[in-house]
């Protein structure tokens, strides 16, 4: 396992995980992913009952573009944070995941809020913080209340353990906060 | 504990200086610098996925019909290949779809919903709706 940097800034604040095995490092991975039209067919073939489900109806194709136009606007954001070394605002770009996942009762109000808007973000970006740095060590297009609904968003859980014991493993004192930016 | 916490903060930054740098900084520029042509490529993608899924044909049968390799038919379907009019016109010729059409002065597109609209009321109520 290895830690990439995203800019070559001094101070820089976003790193990814590259796992063993991996051609690519997280965030890369994502990206491909997430804006790959052949991968989101896919995705959306196979867990189309799941989106239906959490945000009604929709036509196949419009998710994919819908995605596509998501990951583009995450990214380019995240970027722009991200080449902003001094900014504080960053750092609050990620939200506490424990927070999100322990009580289901703001979630499901922020999902009524979430049907009012034109874009419904089921993007999640995973991350570790660890004094000011953001690691990323994965990401999700989460169509399920919780995490462990689903294989691919269970492993998510499995790979930020991972980067967490694999960091953590000499200091087990140090409390390293999981982090979830929708 | 302070000792641990700057132990594990050499850590991080040995695990992060010994690494290459990811390339997802240079592919969201790319993208964002390309936007426009890259979301037409992907409209084309879906056509040509959704006439695979019509036709119950693979991306490797597609391959063959065009006479191409596999991973040219991976990139038609990323979402990312800067089609060219000739690729194009035998992919429209092999899934017997139109791909791409150059809209005419004399013509304008509508939707099937709006058609739907011209068809349900009289022309002044869809005119009415489209406003």
């Amino acid at each position: 396992m290895g830690i990439v940097r995203t800019f070559n800034l001094p101070n820089t604040k976003l790193l990814a995980v590259k796992f063993d095995g991996d051609e690519f490092d997280a965030l890369e991975i994502l990206q491909d992913q997430w804006t790959s039209v052949d991968f989101l067919w896919g995705f959306f073939t196979k867990f189309q009952k799941d989106y239906y489900g959490k945000y009604g109806k929709s036509n196949r194709s419009k998710l994919v573009k819908q995605t596509q136009h998501l990951a583009d606007d995450l990214f380019e954001k995240l970027y722009d944070l991200a080449e902003d070394v001094k900014s504080d605002a960053f750092a609050e770009f990620f939200k506490p995941l424990d927070n999100r996942e322990k009580d289901s009762k703001p979630y499901d109000l922020q999902k009524l809020k979430a049907k009012g808007e034109e874009r419904k973000s089921f993007l999640r970006i995973y991350a570790i913080r660890y004094k000011g740095k953001i690691i990323v060590t994965g990401g999700a297009i989460k169509l399920t209340d919780r995490m462990e609904d689903r294989k691919h968003t269970n492993d998510e859980l499995k790979k930020l353990e991972l980067v967490k014991t694999f960091l953590d493993k000499d200091n087990p004192d140090v409390e390293l906060g999981y982090l979830d930016v929708e | 504990m302070l000792n641990n916490m700057s132990e594990l903060n050499k850590k991080l930054e040995n695990l992060v200086t010994e690494s290459p740098r990811s390339s997802w900084k240079d592919k969201v520029e790319w993208r964002k610098a390309n936007k426009a042509w890259l979301r037409k490529s992907a409209d084309i993608s879906l056509r040509i996925l959704d006439s695979l899924e019509d036709l119950n044909w693979n991306q490797a049968k597609l391959a063959k019909e065009m006479g191409v390799s596999p991973q040219q038919v991976s990139k038609y379907v990323k979402g990312e290949e800067n089609f060219k009019l000739e690729t194009l016109c035998k992919l429209e010729k092999v899934l017997n779809v139109e791909l791409i059409r150059v809209i005419q002065e004399d013509e304008v597109v509508v939707t099937k919903e709006e058609l739907s609209l011209v068809n349900e009321g009289s022309p002044t109520d869809y005119k009415k709706k489209k406003s």
